[in-house]
């Protein structure tokens, strides 16, 4: 039975009627909510470009039901800048040319947000390892390991 | 302050951190439809009939195109053909399966419904009826005199055939003390860009034209393939790219698929969207790389290496791609490596099998050359007692230009050179020290060095030649369009697929034109609005567009110097652009903005003389220098330290040092990434992926869980030297990076992981080196050795 799913997104209340129960969280940011930067690349939770934060949490929504999503509070990439400033994790990335195709750079943003909550002064390794989930095809990770640290520093200093 | 080689950031950037990139799944049109495709779950099988009235009986089936209603409105898919190629038959390879089917995955129907998920349920609905046939795997198996054929076309299973040979192999031979002989295997993988394959075709009987948004490297020579495939007048076809989440050359691919969609929007008069799941992606997207070498290298005893020839076979799976004769050629002439050899001899075979066509991907067939020229020098050395450096420092080419027995002239660089550098990054000696060190506390280190030559940038498919070879050279045309405020946009016909061109145009035009950067943004993909183009493809935009950028800048320059002389009273010749400002040279009193030049060259034109024309726009292009097979010569060379655990058979990085030299950099930031970048994917294909089929033809790794592509923890810090010798026929003296990476890393990879295990006995000539195929290595040598490692 289609369902009725009121969610918060961005800090923004979005209703939304009519939601077929099998019917993957990613496509509803997409296809229903008009959010494209939540993108979708192995449709197996295995890439995380559809990472996004569910009630705080970095989760794939690949693998999430929209009907879950019911009076959740979402964050995806759209709502990461505070209106035109941006947040030190994107200065990062585009500082330190973390991204090429840019196909997985939301995704990786979303999972480098929850590292820094976890590891607010994180080290090399630990940000490879907290990344491990996230697959970029481009960049070798190198310069987006280097945006991360890049970005702790930053968020510390501030 | 020049914008040439200033590791600027990125001017694309802003888009892709926001979330505001727009890929083709992004877009959505009214009234799209939404198409699925049914495949074959067989690698071989007659198709005896394909049922789709159960589908268009659920509610959401709007419609279906078969294979027998394709083929009369869809010609055969492109095959390129060069001079080089002796023999090459062309399969009927359709959009859609017809009479057999020849891989797992091959389209066989598509169906449009009302949305994405309602689209796999219709296709579920269609019933196809097959008679199962015998699949043929393997190359050798295919070429056995009573193999079946594959195509009722051709005479046998071999789709491709090219034999190349120059300089005096006879004397080679003639000359030698030895000759090595190994067989070289490299496996199965491909590109995966994390961004699948899609496009939205749609069709309006107004004006009778198609619209294409399609993810791929190529939007201009897809829209002539499509004239040519649909018998479509190409003025009537628009294609456009938007941003591409990824190509690595696997996009230069003319999809079927892409065909069969634009077939079902003719057809229902609706858009229609397609976008592939990563499970179609890694069965029926292009694959690449398997090949087998059997090489013979002539060799004097005092380590001259004289020669090399090899037998290659390529496994070109159920159909050719449009270029296959690229990586097997590639692979062919890249064999005698950056060495001074006398003779060099390929004959090259692409064989027919049941498993998914065989394509480009990034390093065209380059690094299976490197790979064996770079594994025999070092086993070659290993025969000879001698250091494997040491030999390569004998080989290696000294001075350049070099004339290659290939033909191909290496333009500039220090071969010897960047060796040194890169021994010195990694101290050389010391490293062998430390390994002495820890062989005898019973660990594994092991050192690669691989060097290689790359050509950058290749003359062919200038001319989409789908039928003939016609001699040609790479070209490419750039408009640049000033407004009436004075800002320009630059307009190429490639497409960016994460190569940074939105940036590195923009410096070139910037100083070309002496404008701002700010003032000038860069326009790619659409083949209505940008000049025609073959696409973004062998590391040719650095080679051959950006020049033709600086052409056009310079043009555009002197139309505004023209216009602003006549408002300043100079000469032209006196003219200059400084700032935005137009000024007599030197005399920045008399200066005018440039925007009031354009203003008056649009809108006041009255007050211009005749002989002026009006508006402010220059189209130029230019003309690859260079008519052999590649235009530039960037090489590097690559020298990673890892350590093999022999209980586990996991590789650990210890350092990754690479020299590269790609001529004069625009933005080393973004070299430098793309260095990176390319090594990092080679990294993955000699250690992880691999496309594995069983005996029956099924594709055992559909996912990302089974084909496993490198993550953060299993790459290294690379250490990057840039050497910049400037390209000497290039204007600006660029040559072509993208692939760079990608060519010499397997090399480089296997020999020093080859290095570290050498001690138990183990010979590396076949890649992957997963962790369960080194276990299997040295229990095969401790078998070998009696159960003594």
């Amino acid at each position: 039975m289609p369902r009725t799913v009121q969610a918060t997104v961005n800090g923004r209340k979005y209703y939304e009627e009519n939601v077929e129960p099998r019917l993957l969280l990613v496509h509803f940011l997409r296809d229903r909510l008009g959010l494209t930067g939540t993108h979708v690349g192995c449709d197996s939770t295995n890439c995380g470009a559809c990472t996004v934060m569910f009630n705080g949490k970095a989760v794939k929504s690949c693998t999430l039901l929209a009907v879950r999503a019911d009076g959740a509070e979402i964050t995806t990439i759209e709502g990461v800048a505070d209106e035109d400033r941006l947040h030190p994790l994107q200065e990062g990335f585009w500082e330190k040319h973390g991204l090429q195709c840019g196909y997985c750079t939301p995704g990786m943003i979303m999972s480098a947000l929850q590292l820094l909550e976890r590891h607010p002064d994180p080290d090399e390794a630990t940000v490879r390892q907290e990344l491990e989930g996230n697959l970029c095809r481009c960049t070798g990770y190198q310069n987006i390991v280097e945006a991360v640290l890049w970005a702790a520093e930053r968020l510390k200093s501030a | 302050m020049p914008m040439i080689g200033q590791s600027i950031k990125r001017r694309e950037d802003l888009k892709y951190v926001t979330g505001s990139g727009t890929y083709v799944d992004d877009i959505t049109l009214p009234g799209m439809l939404y198409a699925a495709f049914v495949r074959s779950p067989h690698a071989h099988a007659r198709l005896l009939g394909v049922d789709t009235s159960k589908a268009l009986e659920h509610p959401k089936g709007i419609d279906a195109v078969t294979g027998a209603e394709a083929y009369p409105l869809a010609g055969p898919m492109p095959v390129y053909s060069y001079r080089q190629a002796t023999a090459i038959k062309k399969p009927d390879y359709r959009c859609l399966a017809h009479d057999r089917v020849r891989f797992v995955g091959e389209p066989v129907a598509l169906v449009a419904a009302a949305d994405r998920y309602a689209a796999d349920d219709v296709a579920e609905l269609v019933e196809v009826r097959y008679e199962p046939l015998e699949p043929l795997m393997d190359p050798d198996e295919s070429l056995k005199p009573d193999a079946p054929k594959l195509h009722d076309n051709l005479d046998n299973n071999v789709g491709l055939r090219i034999e190349r040979q120059g300089g005096d192999m006879e004397a080679a031979y003639r000359e030698a003390d030895f000759v090595f002989k190994r067989r070289y295997r490299m496996h199965r993988h491909t590109g995966t860009p994390i961004e699948t394959r899609g496009c939205i075709a749609q069709y309006n009987t107004g004006t009778k034209e198609l619209t294409l948004h399609c993810s791929t490297q190529i939007p201009h020579i897809l829209k002539t393939h499509l004239s040519e495939i649909l018998d479509f007048p190409e003025f009537k076809i628009r294609v456009i790219a938007p941003d591409v989440g990824g190509g690595f050359g696997n996009k230069l691919q003319v999809p079927p698929e892409v065909v069969a969609v634009c077939l079902m929007a003719i057809k229902t008069r609706r858009p229609v969207k397609w976008i592939e799941t990563r499970r179609e992606s890694l069965m029926a997207f292009l694959h690449a790389r398997e090949q087998t070498h059997d090489v013979e290298i002539p060799v004097k005893r005092d380590g001259t290496i004289l020669g090399i020839k090899s037998h290659e076979i390529v496994n070109a799976g159920g159909y050719l791609d449009a270029r296959i004769s690229g990586p097997s050629l590639g692979a062919g002439m890249w064999l005698p490596g950056p060495y001074m050899v006398k003779g060099y001899q390929v004959d090259i075979d692409a064989v027919m099998t049941n498993k998914c066509p065989y394509g480009a991907y990034r390093g065209f067939g380059s690094q299976m050359g490197a790979l064996v020229i770079e594994r025999s020098v070092d086993l070659i050395a290993r025969q000879l007692g001698r250091d494997p450096v040491d030999l390569r420092r004998q080989n290696v080419i000294k001075e350049t230009p070099y004339k290659c027995v290939t033909g191909h002239e290496f333009d500039s660089g220090d071969y010897v050179a960047g060796l040194d550098k890169a021994l010195e990054m990694v101290d050389y000696p010391a490293l062998r020290e430390e390994q002495a060190r820890l062989r005898r506390e019973g660990r594994y280190m092991g050192i690669g060095v691989a060097m290689a030559v790359e050509g950058a940038g290749w003359n062919t498919y200038t001319a989409a030649m789908a039928q003939h070879y016609v001699p040609t050279l790479d070209y490419a045309t750039v408009t640049m369009r000033m407004d009436t405020s004075g800002n320009v946009k630059v307009l190429i016909g490639d497409v960016a697929c994460g190569t940074s061109h939105a940036t590195t145009a923009a410096q070139v035009a910037a100083d070309a034109t002496g404008l701002p950067i700010e003032t000038i943004e860069v326009v790619e993909g659409d083949t209505a609005v940008t000049p025609y183009d073959s696409g973004t493809r062998a590391a040719r935009f650095s080679a051959v567009v950006l020049p033709a950028v600086a052409e056009s800048g310079m043009a555009l320059k002197k139309k505004v110097c023209r216009v602003g002389a006549h408002l300043l009273e100079g000469s032209e010749e006196d003219m200059e652009i400084v700032e935005g400002q137009v000024q007599v040279r030197g005399v920045p009193d008399r200066s005018l903005p440039v925007s009031r030049v354009a203003r008056v060259a649009y809108s006041e034109v009255a007050t211009l003389p005749r002989e002026i024309p009006a508006g402010l726009e220059a189209t130029e292009s230019f003309k690859a220098p260079v008519s052999g097979l590649c235009i530039t010569w960037p090489y590097s060379i690559h020298i990673p330290v890892v350590e093999v655990d022999i209980e586990t058979g996991a590789v650990k990085f210890l350092r990754y040092a690479i020299v590269h030299d790609c001529g004069v950099e625009i933005n080393p930031m973004v070299v430098e990434g793309q260095v990176v970048g390319g090594t990092a994917q080679g990294v993955g294909g000699a250690l992880l992926e691999e496309l594995v089929y069983d005996e029956d033809g099924q594709l055992l790794t559909t996912s990302f869980m089974d084909y496993l592509i490198p993550t953060a923890t299993d790459m290294p810090s690379f250490e990057v030297c840039h050497l910049q010798t400037a390209a000497p026929q290039i204007p600006g003296g660029y040559k072509g990076m993208g692939e760079g990476g990608c060519v010499y890393v397997y090399a480089a990879v296997v020999n020093a992981v080859a290095d570290a295990i050498e001690p138990l006995g183990v010979e590396i000539t076949s890649t992957p080196l997963s962790p369960s195929r080194i276990l299997e290595l040295l229990r095969e040598a401790k078998g070998r050795n009696g159960g003594n490692a």
